[in-house]
């Protein structure tokens, strides 16, 4: 279910419960996020105690990319117990200022800037 | 006797107890149909708490999910907005660093390639070109201080120009002195003709230079050009307060040693620009030096002419030309390549300097055309061997006259020619270019 493509890809490691974004995603819109989106509910609907989103090296994310990573937020919240850390790098200013906003839809995320 | 009338009986008592029963129902199922009621509205109520609560929890996470991504777009228009920053400030370094001493054109092809700028420094082949200015010493005596710069500024605005028309970058102007590189910070395949070229053009503008003060009767100045080609070291040399694109070099060195050479006017050139400008160029001469620190004596080539693209001549400042009492009859063909034309043509040698001669022709020939020249003795009978020259001035109103340099004399035409010059007691062959 990994998806590798010449911009970007996404890996899923099940033995470490860890989905790995690297790259630009520069998709749009909703239809063009579904394969990534699907990825990341799989993952959590794998129910494993802690699912790690690492975003270390994804260099930048749209704004329908944003949304997909919301979307994958309120999936967890609503349907799993799953503990998720997400982590990001200082490397890209982007990360540290967008990616705490996740905290407000899922109280219980863990975020790693590093 | 008949019985008194009995009044009305009412409902019997069982009959009423029946009723009573039925009310007691009635109202009991009226009862339960309120709580039925009650326990609806209530169930109602709780589902619409519930559904609302469920929309309340919608529209939170709808306006969580618009705020992220709001933040979001603004921390990456934030990040494009730094970036832009930093090209600009990119773009205004490169402008600042080399617009002032390359042409518009590089600057513009650095800020389309940035990759290939290599300014933290770079070994590269360059072609260098050193000039320095004769008789400003001189002329400076005889100025005022202010008219000495407005002397300087006429002479870099024109030669510098000159630099730039021909894709050159000025490294160093220090005072009347200029370095320049051809092939840095970019690198073509004609960095070498076009330095030749450029030392050309410079000499040639330097009349342009001279014009005023002339008129004011000053003395003129000439200027004396080295060019070298080698490998250097290229780049940004400096502290981080102040740096400077910059060049070091053996290779810069020799150029300097090569210029100290040249007198004024005159453009040498080392072994290895002349392998790469060799076919296009006119050598007046050729001078073998042994310039301190290098091992061997190195030849080195005095340029008057080049042909090709750039197609630019000297004039002969060495030479004055003397009208012979009586023109020389000669029949010339003009060259193709290495092959002489199949036609001949007859002209006259009007005038005669040591190296060059006026020739009146009677087809007109282009500058820098090269000719195969045989002369006729008076008595009409053709001197022995050939006299090759090349076309070095033209004149457009007067198409029938050119002086030629002559490349290669057989030794009966020189012998010839010398006879001639002994003949008619000519004047110093060589004078000074300008008294």
């Amino acid at each position: 279910m990994d998806i590798i493509h010449e911009d970007y890809q996404v890996r899923y490691d099940a033995a470490t419960a860890t989905v790995i974004c690297q790259g630009s995603f520069r998709l749009r819109g909703t239809e063009e996020y579904a394969p990534i989106l699907q990825v990341l509910t799989a993952a959590a609907d794998a129910k494993p105690a802690t699912l790690t989103l690492d975003l270390r090296t994804l260099q930048f994310l749209n704004s329908s990319g944003i949304n997909t990573l919301a979307k994958f937020v309120l999936h967890v919240r609503q349907h799993n117990a799953t503990q998720v850390v997400m982590k990001g790098s200082h490397h890209f200013p982007w990360q540290e200022k967008s990616l705490k906003n996740f905290q407000r839809l899922l109280p219980g995320l863990q975020l790693e800037i590093e | 006797m008949m019985p008194a009338a009995q009044p009305p009986r009412g409902p019997s008592r069982n009959a009423l107890l029946v009723e009573v029963q039925a009310l007691r129902q009635r109202v009991a199922a009226l009862e339960q149909e309120k709580h039925d009621l009650e326990i609806m509205l209530e169930m109602a109520t709780d589902h619409a708490d519930d559904l609302s609560e469920a929309l309340q929890q919608e529209r939170d996470d709808l306006e969580t999910v618009l705020e992220l991504t709001t933040d979001h777009g603004d921390a990456i228009e934030a990040d494009l907005q730094s970036q832009a920053e930093a090209l600009a400030r990119r773009s205004q370094f490169i402008r600042e660093t080399f617009g002032r001493y390359v042409s518009e054109e590089v600057v513009a092809q650095l800020l389309d390639a940035p990759e290939g700028l290599e300014l933290g420094g770079a070994k590269r082949k360059v072609t260098i070109l050193m000039s320095d200015v004769r008789g400003f010493t001189a002329l400076a005596e005889c100025l005022e201080p202010q008219e000495v710069m407005t002397f300087l500024n006429r002479y870099l605005e024109a030669i510098v120009d000159v630099i730039l028309a021909y894709r050159g970058t000025i490294i160093e102007i220090l005072g009347d002195g200029l370095l320049v590189l051809f092939g840095a910070p970019l690198s073509r395949d004609d960095d070498a003709e076009r330095a030749v070229a450029c030392a050309l053009a410079m000499q040639l503008r330097m009349d342009d230079t001279n014009a005023p003060n002339r008129r004011l009767g000053l003395p003129d100045v000439e200027m004396g050009i080295g060019i070298h080609t080698g490998e250097v070291v290229v780049g940004n040399i400096g502290s981080q307060q102040r740096t400077k694109y910059g060049v070091v070099g053996s290779a810069v060195n020799l150029t300097g040693r090569i210029e100290s050479y040249t007198t004024g006017g005159q453009i040498l050139i080392s072994p290895t620009t002349y392998a790469e400008t060799a076919a296009l160029l006119t050598v007046s001469h050729q001078l073998t030096v042994a310039p301190q620190g290098v091992a061997a004596p190195l030849t080195l080539y005095a340029v008057s002419a080049m042909e090709g693209a750039h197609s630019l001549c000297l004039p002969t400042p060495m030479e004055m030309l003397v009208p012979l009492p009586q023109a020389l009859d000669l029949r010339y063909t003009v060259l193709e390549g290495k092959f002489a034309g199949r036609t001949l043509y007859g002209g006259r040698l009007v005038k005669l300097a040591t190296r060059t001669a006026e020739l009146h022709v009677d087809q007109p020939v282009a500058a820098l055309s090269n000719l195969k020249v045989h002369l006729l003795h008076p008595s009409g009978e053709m001197v022995p061997g050939e006299l090759f020259a090349k076309v070095i001035e033209t004149w457009p109103e007067d198409t029938s006259r050119v002086v030629v340099s002559f490349t290669s004399l057989s030794e009966a035409a020189r012998t010839f020619l010398d006879t001639v010059r002994e003949m008619h007691i000519l004047a110093p062959t060589t004078v000074p270019r300008r008294a």
